[in-house]
């Protein structure tokens, strides 16, 4: 494969959230993203995966900036936007979006079509008219009426809204959007058809994806890579074929092992793995791996020592001391 | 979601006569209170010969204690208790508004500050902090609507506070901020017009209370100051002539209950709005 | 729990002198004095000047508000301006007075709202519950003044059943006497205080019904009079003592209209007079007092919340 270009990479990135006691003193952290670092590479789709409460969702604000990092960098385009002024941030903006999972909440109710999307053309400083235009392409853009325009959020299905999400998203011609949970919230006929329609979207656009989602299939049928996080931290990262194919880590053997499959008769090559235990809480993880309470083969170094994602295989990155 | 809030409102308010009473009733004050600018009646027409005088054919709720004609004046005094109401409601309502979004919409330390401004101003009964303050200005219609509306505002910036912070939280909110919409815009595109139903339920109570306080302030003397008159300053009167003319006790009292049931049944109409749930406890 | 209270104490002291400071500049804003309540025609500019001297009026109003709090601190709660008493021996009179009225009159409320919501609650819907409900709604619109004015027309003037005026006959110091003077003001209280108790008890005792704990127990074959004993009276009773921590300011400035329609001698009418008298040493006290009771009733009954449900964690 030929040398491909970093739109975004991320270093050392942590956010964690104080927890306060009922006095109001703080007495810990929830490390929601600790210490994770990794690459997007433009034009690709990097899938996150892990169970909910793993730290995705917020990585993926943090990366954004929603959310205010505690400590590392963001670099895209050359520039740490984790620690960008103000002044300079402006222009990039535009150019990082959101998805987000809940298309009900994710749309103002009080707002029409045309609001909606303009939002962020009107902000970019397009006039009313050159919004309309804009919002008439977008709206033949993700398969929807331009009589649409007028009506309300609340007038539409799930599926109609999170393509008028997705509208939003690519009005100012992003180059990254990141898709938390787009199909989570939807009906398993609808989900398809968002999905082919961000990969459609992603050819058209040359748009690049940060995508996360429970349904493990999807996220193998739509991400380039993949990313395994579990309590705030990235257990494996490599290409989605061979990670589907050939989990290194026992998480994320348990993970895939646990994906149905459709035909009872042709069972699987190796038989279900399960994950014993209660997730920890991520507010005191084990002091060394932080799978170790519940790993099958953990052993006394497992619990001692943290490991590190190193590169075990070609494109292949684990955290695990077994490997 | 909308339509069937309004449905719900409106079948309610179909079905129960007392919103129908409420409606009519404040419609009808309201009418009159504006309309008899219009008439020759003069509510400080005196006729010495009949003080204090019954109800009779001429006077339909008899005179006061100077023979001036007492439905005259009482409508007159609708007047000073409607106009006390919704004017001291705005201020109330305005400045509630506006310290409830930034504290709850800004948190932190702006939100800390704030709300123990709230504290002060709530722990000091509002008959005393409203009689002290009425002492600061002229005695009229101006300083009373100033006094109420600044001590009437502060369940109002709690409720708004609340609504704020989980108006802020919603996603289409943390997308304006994503994409960098200013502030100022994103209170108000985004959460002025989420929390607009809790305002205006707000708002109803707002004026009940402040003709509530109008004419208990009034009663104890720090209101209305002749030769105006609202219903307060009235039922003052009619304390004094209690033994002699009775009648001057009834009718202004009667007026205050129905504005202030009629504007809290309102107010409950417009709650199945914010929270159809509070529907069900009606069924 | 200690260091919580010491803390939510400590908090309770800057919103205290927050108060003081606001009542002062306000008080000191009016574009009068204590001087113009007591300048007669006879006094020439240079008495009334001496006498704004002494009684400390013309220093800066830092000063005077420090003085003041000097005082305070000491347990001199200072002069009234206008009658020269000392308005520690006047409180100590004019409160058990407006005591003696609040609190028979809001502990009646209080019993007969919990039966009565109880009752409507339980009864959801009947006629007991509109009537209940009803009634109660249409008290919350009642001001108590005027069914002040009704009662002394009609009990007082008309059937000439009770005094209207006061707490005792001239001369006369015998407890029914106090008792003849009392019942008027004290039913009045007790129908304002009334409305909201009742409403409060029956949404809450609405609410507890749609509970599921309330099915389970229909399932069990509980009958609805059982299960309001048992349960729902416990559930709704328990939040209903953190009003009584809320209500404790009450006892000074619950009952000021009710005083002064009768001219009760308690705090209400000595405030008022205060007012109306610039009187401010008088207005100060009365101020902070109220406003320590509030602060003091809502930690009392934040900590009985605590006590109580064991689910509610004190703080945020």
């Amino acid at each position: 494969m030929q040398k491909r270009e970093v739109l975004l990479e991320v270093k050392n990135l942590k956010k964690y959230f104080p927890v306060k006691n009922f006095f109001g003193r703080k007495v810990g952290d929830l490390k929601a993203v600790d210490d994770v670092s990794f690459v997007i590479y433009k034009g690709e789709t990097f899938g996150l995966v892990g169970e909910s409460g793993c730290g995705k969702s917020t990585l993926g604000r943090t990366i954004l900036q929603m959310l205010k990092p505690d400590a590392g960098q963001v670099i895209y385009h050359g520039k740490d936007i984790a620690n960008l002024p103000k002044s300079q941030w402006k222009d990039l903006r535009e150019k990082l979006q959101i998805i987000f999972q809940d298309p009900y909440s994710a749309l103002n109710p009080n707002w029409t079509v045309r609001e909606l999307i303009s939002e962020p053309l009107k902000n970019a400083g397009l006039s009313r008219e050159q919004c309309d235009t804009r919002v008439r392409e977008l709206l033949k853009l993700v398969n929807m009426n331009e009589d649409d325009m007028e009506k309300f959020s609340y007038e539409f299905s799930g599926g109609q809204r999170q393509r008028i999400g997705i509208a939003r998203a690519v009005a100012s011609y992003p180059e990254f959007i990141f898709c938390d949970e787009p199909i989570s919230a939807l009906d398993v006929s609808v989900q398809a058809q968002v999905v082919n329609m961000l990969k459609d979207l992603q050819q058209e656009l040359g748009l690049t994806y940060l995508f996360t989602a429970h349904d493990l299939s999807m996220v193998h049928h739509i991400s380039d890579r993949i990313g395994v996080m579990y309590l705030g931290s990235m257990v494996e990262l490599g290409k989605s074929e061979d990670v589907f194919r050939d989990p290194l880590h026992p998480y994320t053997r348990a993970l895939i092992s646990a994906i149905p499959v459709a035909d009872p008769k042709l069972g699987r090559e190796s038989s279900r793995i399960p994950i014993e235990g209660e997730l920890p809480s991520p507010m005191n993880a084990p002091r060394g791996c932080r799978f170790c309470t519940r790993c099958p083969h953990a052993t006394e170094r497992c619990r001692e020592e943290r490991p590190e994602l190193r590169e075990v295989a070609d494109e292949r990155w684990a955290a695990c001391h077994l490997l | 979601m909308k339509n069937r809030r309004l449905e719900l409102a409106k079948r309610t308010f179909l079905r129960d006569k007392g919103m129908w009473f409420a409606l009519a009733f404040l419609l009808f004050i309201v009418a009159i209170a504006i309309g008899i600018g219009f008439t020759d009646a003069d509510p400080n027409a005196l006729n010495l010969q009949k003080m204090c005088a019954p109800p009779d054919s001429e006077n339909l709720f008899g005179t006061d204690e100077l023979g001036r004609d007492y439905l005259t004046r009482v409508i007159y005094g609708a007047r000073v208790s409607l106009l006390v109401g919704v004017l001291a409601m705005l201020a109330s309502v305005t400045i509630g508004v506006l310290v409830g979004l930034v504290a709850g919409y800004f948190g932190g330390v702006v939100d800390s500050i704030l709300m123990r401004i709230v504290d002060v101003f709530c722990a000091i009964p509002w008959i005393i902090m409203v009689t002290v303050v009425g002492l600061l200005f002229q005695k009229g219609l101006a300083s009373i609507v100033i006094v109420i509306g600044c001590f009437g505002w502060m369940e109002i910036s709690r409720l708004v506070r609340t609504e704020t912070m989980t108006a802020k939280n919603r996603e289409f909110v943390h997308y304006a901020e994503l994409i960098g919409v200013p502030k100022w815009k994103i209170i108000l595109l985004h959460i002025l017009p989420s929390i607009f139903p809790v305002i205006i339920t707000a708002a109803t109570g707002a004026i009940a209370n402040a003709i509530m306080v109008e004419s208990a302030m009034s009663f104890l003397g720090f209101g209305v100051a002749a030769p105006q008159s609202s219903w307060g300053t009235l039922l003052k009167t009619a304390q004094s002539t209690l033994s002699k003319a009775p009648h001057m006790a009834i009718l202004p009292g009667v007026l205050i209950i129905c504005t202030i049931c009629s504007f809290n049944k309102l107010g409950d109409l417009l709650r199945l709005f914010v929270e159809p749930r509070a529907m069900q406890e009606g069924k | 729990m200690l260091k919580y209270l010491v803390k939510r104490l400590l908090q309770a002291v800057p919103l205290l002198i927050l108060i003081t400071m606001l009542c002062f500049t306000l008080i000191n804003l009016a574009p009068y004095d204590a001087m113009d309540a007591k300048v007669t025609d006879k006094m020439t500019p240079a008495d009334i000047e001496q006498m704004r001297e002494e009684m400390g009026l013309n220093d800066p109003i830092p000063v005077q508000y420090l003085r003041w709090v000097k005082g305070l601190l000491q347990g001199d709660l200072g002069q009234s301006l206008i009658n020269r008493t000392n308005i520690a021996t006047d409180l100590k009179e004019k409160i058990p007075n407006t005591i003696k009225l609040v609190l028979p009159a809001y502990a009646t409320a209080f019993l007969l709202a919990i039966a009565l919501g109880l009752i409507a609650g339980r009864y959801k819907n009947t006629w007991v519950d509109k009537l209940i409900n009803s009634t109660a709604s249409i008290g919350l619109s009642v001001p108590t003044f005027w069914v002040a004015l009704l009662f002394i027309y009609f009990f007082g003037l008309k059937l000439d059943l009770f005094p209207v005026m006061g707490m005792h006959s001239l001369g006369e110091d015998s407890f029914e006497d106090f008792l003849h003077h009392f019942v008027l003001p004290y039913a009045v209280l007790t129908i304002g205080f009334l409305p909201d108790l009742v409403r409060y008890v029956r949404s809450s005792t609405v609410t507890q019904f749609d509970e599921e704990y309330v099915t389970v127990q229909r399932a069990f074959g509980s009958s609805s009079g059982t299960i309001l004993l048992r349960h729902v009276s416990k559930n709704v009773l328990l939040p209903m003592i953190t009003k009584l921590g809320m209500a404790l300011p009450m006892l000074v400035t619950g009952a000021v209209i009710t005083e002064t329609v009768f001219a009760w001698p308690g705090i209400g009418v000595y405030f008022t007079t205060a007012i109306r008298n610039l009187d401010y040493p008088v207005v100060m006290v009365v101020l902070v007092l109220s406003g320590s009771l509030v602060i003091l009733g809502n930690l009392i009954s934040d900590i009985l919340c605590a006590v109580i449900d064991p689910r509610i964690r004190i703080g945020r």
